[in-house]
């Protein structure tokens, strides 16, 4: 309630003992009958003057009367309230006064007049006068105010209330521009001698006040400070206090200490409790917003030497001293005294919390220590690091979860702060203990879905933690969910749901009453319906209102198993993706969810159980967006499980299905290659040692390659020709072929162990030199992905041998689509790469590139020291060339590579290249004269090629690096001969134009 | 002519009817015994006449009618398979499927006679020729009921996707068969489809089924789907319910402190609510005690989830799954003593795998170190690096700690590990840089 109020409620209370005349009229009838003769005329008078509001006089009338009877009731009680109320009069105008001062000016004139009837002395009459002013002037009645404080100087001349008068009137004429005139009453105020001290002092203070109204305010507060010295009266040494804070505030445009120290003076008096509780409100303002050192310092320094006799604003004087403590804490540097403060202001709390505090107190005090618990992790964690600060926040948030009961809104505020602190300061699971907590506590609060939400993102986002955070986002569903099954529905999603639009449709279809109401009766029809509706009866109405929703995380949940099947966690792809299928088996995703575990599964080569997933995949969603492709891929896996015949059949389905689908070509096609294949698999099967029969298991693994696309499969057959039959011509070829199939695949060790066997056993093969410089291809090419080393990447499918080995390893899934699965592999593990980029040795990326690229240089010196006279040998040292100049930053040893192949294989393509490269190589080393050889002899011997025009204008250069401008120009013109319009040839023109003018 | 048209029609309906179906009828009607039951019926024995005494139930008197008429090949289809259900009521599966193997053998294409041979072997345990008749006999005729032995077969077959379908076909056009939804919903569970299996027994909940397997599925179900106590709503109730009360539909949590008469009130559709149903049809489940302690685990209340784990970590060996959720009890009660020896439990009294006790010895380090005691955490951390030496929070949890305690020493050493294991991390130049400070500098505690 505020103080005005208050105020207006005690003068409403001043009013009903006013007319207590009235109260004490009432009974007036019965007992003044009883009385006869003169007694009756002179109650009756009496009775007639109490009516009239004749106090005094019917004071006086009743007194006779007691006096003449003591035991006259009716005499004693109007006696006793009258006297109260005479004597009362000056509070009375007291409490009317302060009402004015506070601007409840609403119902103070009945208050005045009963007051002026009342009055008796002409001290009384003249502050009625003067109150009567101030009332009108709150009305904005300027005239009639003037005319009271006229009436009240001109009636009581002598009076305060006449001085207080004359100030008012100098007040408003100051206010209305006439500043001699005010000058001239407050001065005349002032000379008074026969008025009090204390109303001189206030003319005073509004005469300094009015003439230092243009000064500065260091002017205007020492004048205000030499006037206090000289001032007597408490009332006014407070305002001139109050002026000087005034002027500090209006000067610094905040607080400063001198402002603080003055605050603390009026307090100093032990003022009224209004004035007192208004500093007090501003010094704790202060206490709980500066960020000031200084400022905290005198406050402190004031609220500890202030002794308030009052015990509640003792009180508040001791919470704002405890706040100003936390706040000077807050602005400190040094642990140490963070802690010293913080541990002060903690023992002042605890004092006031022993003391018997109001609840309002209480409440004060739960929040200062929340606050100085909170400072105090803030200021560790800046201090002394998170490790140092982890026991103070994990304080704090036992206190805002302790508070949570009480101040919901407040605590929840305070505890998000505390997690986002956390978070920034990299806490992550001691945030997400928070978070969980809340969660835990309050399921029933939208803050704990947020909480929750917020562990699951905190795990997807800066833990890396994805199956954790899918675990969280399971659970935050299932608690929270976005859509409510149709049991938890409320009523008009049931109406919705049987096809009614709202209530009143349901009530004008069913023959009820159409009210748009859901009452009894319309709620026992709507159970009727849905009883008969049999599956679709619901739990009873009302029940599963205020269900908290959520948000969708399905999409979240789908991008992350998405994230992990891109990464290669083929294992934890298919559980996340089967826990999308566990959790939203309706919603859009779901299809394409169950195909990524078939395709994680096929990765890995289980095919039974890709298999049994592709199966559920047509099964379930016979319609859905990825079934099509469910079909081939599921033949390709009867393929490689060399199923052919029912790789066929699903092929025949499939155009049977969708014949008119993308697909429907490639499937047409493979039908026919099957029967291919499927004879000559038969022919093997029947005649395994005839001289056809390598041929035929060569030409299985050819049209798996070529022709079905299906590499894994054609690298297991084509191997098993040299497995079975080494000594046929076709072995090599065959060997040589299984590699490349694995190349395609990208499994790289695999492909190596080929062409090394290759290599090794057939080293009169004309593909043993192809073998081992692919050995070499794999190491290099997989350093270039590794490293990223070319400008447009090479981008290899990420796999991790952990993951398969799990995959492996979880019968209970394999099992779920493949009852029959066995542990371990079902293809020959050399079919699957673990280690394709070499990604499982130790070391940091750039050792690893580099030890890929020295394997690489290795094999391709392998292809030149066996194979010296193959096709290979050239390929081979420009390779080594190109990895020691463009990768390894090695020129001269790339160099040394170019030479040697120019030396030993100068007719082959390589050559050329390597021709160039030395040119370049010894133009950058300034070897000008050996850079014009090699171009010269480079233009020489390969005129057509595209760098010819280069190698013409490398020429030219060289000669002008080397000043033979000669030479130079001739090269130019030499140039421009050959190439008129070749991209050189402006630069070519603007040189020789540059060499003739300049050099000739 | 009206009553034989009349007489044909009720032939019609009782053929139609599966075979439970007439036998509640032929429960309802008087118990046919060789005593009681009427002389044969009169020579006459036309069709309608052996319908009428079908319909009563007197089945052996349908067999005495026609048997000899079909013994003698006189017997048409209609009343071949009155005699094959009568056979078939009377137990006599072998006369029945006689009948009705010289009824397919006139006519392949008899839909009825395809079912019932069908359900004969299927009841006989002969799913795979029982699938034959029953998919032949569902090509004929969509029959909800034959559908519904499609997808028995094909479960017993260990086919459970085609299972699936012929169920979910069965369910679609007659829902009152609950043991129709109850199969789907195992189905479903087995495949991992917590979703659909709740659908599926929430039906035959609603069509009916009431027993303790289906509470244990539901429960499952809910599990699966991790809603140990799905969704939580703050309920204004009456009285005064104590934790565990199920009012109004739901399991009463707790009361919401610092509001009066409100509580927390989780919903029915959660594995809390069906552990409690479990636990009140089997008092001795296992399996709604570990439901019921994840579910007060989920809801903060350790003590009640530690009343129903108790006896399950009693059981030898305990439930698969007890000894996690006993080791997460401990961590919430902050019971790391107990915690401790839970983990260096050996397997016989439920241990957990390596990886899961790192991951606990870690959760406790972390609360360890917020309440200030970082020492005892760096000891746990230790244990946690014993159990899975290259993981990565670990080591960083342990360089940081060590750090904070100005052990340089030590710090070093993790900082130098983090910088083995994991050189391609995200802050590797952070970890270098710290590592070489640490290198170069004595002291250097934060």
């Amino acid at each position: 309630m505020t103080a005005p109020r208050r105020l207006q409620i005690l003068s409403v209370a001043v009013v009903a003992g006013l007319h207590l005349a009235a109260g004490i009229a009432q009974p007036a009838g019965p007992l003044v009958t009883a009385t006869p003769g003169v007694a009756g005329a002179t109650e009756a008078a009496a009775e007639a003057a109490l009516k009239n509001c004749q106090l005094e006089q019917s004071l006086r009338l009743w007194r006779e009367i007691l006096a003449a009877d003591p035991i006259h009731e009716r005499a004693r009680f109007v006696v006793t309230g009258l006297t109260a109320q005479a004597l009362d009069l000056d509070s009375h105008l007291a409490v009317i006064q302060t009402l004015i001062e506070q601007k409840a000016t609403d119902d103070v004139h009945p208050l005045l007049d009963a007051a002026s009837r009342r009055a008796a002395t002409d001290t009384q009459k003249a502050r009625i006068l003067y109150l009567r002013g101030r009332l009108a002037r709150e009305l904005s009645q300027p005239g009639r105010a003037r005319a009271n404080f006229e009436a009240a100087g001109k009636l009581f001349g002598d009076s305060d209330w006449a001085g207080r008068s004359a100030i008012a009137l100098a007040e408003m004429d100051q206010a209305e521009s006439v500043p001699a005139r005010a000058r001239r009453l407050l001065s005349a105020v002032g000379e008074n001698r026969q008025l009090s001290a204390s109303v001189r002092e206030e003319a005073a203070l509004k005469l300094l006040l009015m003439d230092s109204s243009g000064w500065t305010s260091r002017r205007q507060v020492a004048a205000l400070g030499e006037l206090l010295g000289d001032t007597t009266d408490d009332a006014v040494k407070r305002r001139i206090l109050s002026e000087i804070v005034r002027s500090c505030l209006a000067a610094q445009g905040q607080w400063t200490p001198e402002a603080v120290e003055a605050a603390g003076a009026i307090l100093d008096g032990d003022p009224p409790h209004a004035p007192a509780g208004s500093i007090l409100n501003k010094l704790s303002s202060v206490a709980a917003r500066s960020q000031d050192p200084s400022v905290l310092d005198a406050l402190l320094k004031v609220l500890a030497e202030v002794k308030l006799k009052d015990a509640p604003l003792a009180r508040r004087a001791a919470l704002a001293r405890a706040d100003a403590l936390i706040s000077r804490a807050v602005v400190d540097d040094d642990a140490a005294t963070v802690k010293r403060r913080l541990a002060g202001a903690g023992e002042a709390l605890d004092r006031l919390a022993a003391a018997d505090p109001t609840p309002a107190d209480t409440e004060q005090i739960r929040r200062l220590r929340g606050r100085a618990l909170l400072a105090e992790a803030q200021k560790l964690i800046a201090l002394s690091g998170p490790a140092e600060a982890l026991p103070a926040v994990t304080k704090a948030k036992a206190h805002y979860l302790a508070a949570l009961p009480a101040d919901p809104a407040g605590a929840l505020a305070q505890l998000q702060n505390i997690g986002r602190l956390l978070e920034h300061v990299g806490q992550w699971h001691t945030a997400i203990d928070l978070y969980r907590q809340i969660a835990r506590q309050f399921p029933h609060m939208a803050e704990a879905a947020d909480a929750l939400l917020r562990v699951a993102e905190i795990y997807e986002q800066r833990l890396n933690a994805p199956t954790a955070a899918l675990e969280v986002y399971a659970e935050y569903a299932g608690r929270y969910p976005a859509e409510l099954p149709y049991r938890q529905l409320d009523v008009g999603r049931r109406l919705r749901r049987l096809g009614y639009a709202n209530v009143l449709d349901f009530q004008k279809r069913n023959g009820l009453d159409p009210d748009g109401a859901f009452g009894p009766n319309t709620r026992r029809k709507l159970e009727q319906l849905e009883e008969s509706f049999d599956v679709i009866r619901l739990a009873s109405p009302g029940r599963d209102t205020g269900v908290i929703r959520g948000r969708f995380v399905h999409p979240t949940m789908f991008a992350i198993a998405r994230r992990l099947q891109v990464q290669g966690r083929h294992h934890d792809a298919i559980r996340a993706h089967l826990l999308l299928l566990n959790l939203f088996p309706t919603k859009k995703q779901a299809d394409d969810a169950l195909l990524a575990v078939a395709r994680g599964l096929r990765d890995n080569l289980l095919f039974e159980e890709a298999l049994g997933a592709y199966t559920e995949l047509i099964e379930y969603f016979p319609k859905g967006n990825a079934t099509s492709a469910a079909y081939v891929e599921a033949a390709a896996c009867l393929e490689n499980l060399g199923r052919w015949k029912q790789a066929g059949e699903l092929y025949e389905l499939y155009l049977k299905k969708f014949p008119r689908y993308r697909h429907a070509g490639l499937c047409a096609a493979r039908i026919k290659l099957l029967d291919e294949v499927q004879q000559y698999q038969e022919f093997l099967a029947a005649n395994g040692a005839a001289a056809k029969a390598p041929e035929a298991q060569y030409q299985i693994g050819v049209i798996l390659y070529k022709r079905l696309g299906n590499h894994t499969k054609a690298a297991v057959e084509l191997a098993k020709v040299a497995d079975n039959y080494p000594k046929h011509v076709r072995a090599a070829d065959g060997l040589f072929t299984a590699g490349a199939a694995h190349l395609r695949t990208e499994n790289f060790p695999a492909a190596r162990a080929v062409f090394a066997k290759l290599a090794a056993d057939y080293p009169q093969s004309r593909l043993a030199d192809d073998a081992q410089y692919w050995i070499g291809h794999t190491h290099e090419y997989a350093a270039r992905a590794l490293g990223k080393l070319d400008a447009r990447r090479i981008v290899l499918r990420r796999r991790a041998g952990r993951q398969r080995e799990s995959l492996l390893a979880d019968m209970q899934l394999r099992r779920r689509y493949h009852p029959q699965a066995r542990p371990g592999e079902q293809m020959p593990d050399s079919v699957w790469t673990t280690d394709a980029l070499g990604v499982l040795t130790s070391g940091s990326k750039r050792d690893r590139v580099n030890a890929e690229l020295f394997r690489a240089i290795a094999a391709y010196r392998a292809v030149v020291a066996k194979f010296k006279m193959g096709d290979m040998a050239g390929k081979a040292l420009h390779r080594v060339g190109e990895i020691y100049t463009n990768y390894l930053n090695d020129p001269e040893k790339g160099f040394q590579a170019y030479q040697e192949l120019l030396t030993n294989y100068p007719g082959t393509t390589q050559a050329v290249n390597a021709l160039y490269e030395v040119g370049a190589y010894r133009l950058h080393n300034k070897d000008f004269a050996q850079a014009v050889k090699c171009y010269r002899q480079f233009v020489y011997n390969y005129p057509t090629d595209k760098r010819a025009q280069d190698a013409m204008l490398a020429i030219a250069r060289c000669h002008m690096e080397s000043k033979a401008y000669d030479k130079a120009l001739d090269a130019y013109q030499s140039y421009l001969s050959k190439f008129p319009a070749g991209r050189g040839a402006d630069f070519a023109k603007a040189q020789i134009t540059w060499i003739r003018t300049y050099h000739y | 002519m009206l009553t034989k048209s009349l007489l044909l029609m009720l032939s019609l309906c009782v053929c139609a009817l599966p075979v439970t179906a007439t036998s509640r009828l032929a429960g309802a009607a008087p118990a046919p015994s060789s005593a009681s039951a009427p002389s044969p019926a009169p020579a006459a024995g036309d069709q309608a006449e052996a319908v009428k005494v079908y319909a009563r139930g007197h089945y052996a008197a349908v067999v005495a009618l026609l048997g000899p008429k079909h013994e003698a090949g006189r017997a048409n289809i209609q009343q071949r398979l009155i005699l094959a259900r009568s056979y078939l009521h009377l137990g006599c599966r072998d006369d029945a499927l006689a009948v009705l193997n010289s009824v397919l053998a006139a006519d392949i294409d008899n839909p009825e006679a395809n079912a019932l041979a069908g359900r004969i072997r299927h009841d006989r345990g002969e799913h795979k020729q029982a699938l034959r008749y029953l998919q032949h006999a569902y090509r004929l005729k969509r029959d909800p009921a034959t559908a519904s032995l499609l997808g028995r077969c094909h479960y017993a077959l260990g086919q459970p996707v085609k299972a699936k379908v012929h169920l979910e076909a069965a369910l679609a056009a007659d829902i009152r068969d609950p043991t129709n939804s109850l199969l789907l919903g195992r189905i479903c569970l087995d495949r991992g489809m917590g979703a659909l299996a709740q659908k599926y027994l929430l039906m035959a909940q609603e069509a009916g089924a009431t027993s303790a397997e289906l509470h244990e599925l539901l429960g499952r179900a809910y599990m699966l789907q991790r809603k140990y106590i799905g969704s939580v709503q703050a309920r204004r109730l009456e009285g005064d319910p104590a934790p565990g009360d199920i009012v109004a539909g739901g399991v009463v949590l707790g009361k919401i402190a610092g509001v009066a008469g409100r509580y927390k009130v989780c919903t029915p559709y959660c594995a809390l609510h069906e552990g409690y149903r479990l636990l009140a049809a089997r008092p001795r489940s296992s399996e709604a005690r570990f439901m019921l302690a994840a579910g007060w685990l989920a809801a903060g209340n350790t003590e009640l989830a530690a009343e129903h784990l108790k006896p399950l970590m009693q059981t030898q060996p305990p439930p698969p799954g007890a000894a996690e959720l006993h080791a997460r009890l401990l961590l919430a009660r902050e019971d790391y003593a107990a915690l401790e020896a839970r983990l260096a439990a050996p397997a016989a009294t439920g241990s957990l795998d390596r990886a899961k006790s790192s991951q606990f010895y870690y959760h406790a380090a972390i609360a360890l170190r917020a309440q200030g005691n970082r020492k005892e955490a760096i000891r746990m951390l230790t244990k946690a690096e014993k159990l899975s030496p290259t993981s990565g929070v670990v080591l960083r949890s342990l360089a940081a700690l060590h750090l904070s305690l100005a052990q340089n020493d030590q710090a070093r050493q993790y900082y130098a590990r983090l910088v083995e294991l994991f050189p391609d991390a995200d802050d590797i130049d952070q970890l270098r840089n710290t590592l070489r400070v640490l290198s170069e500098t004595k002291g250097g505690a934060r």
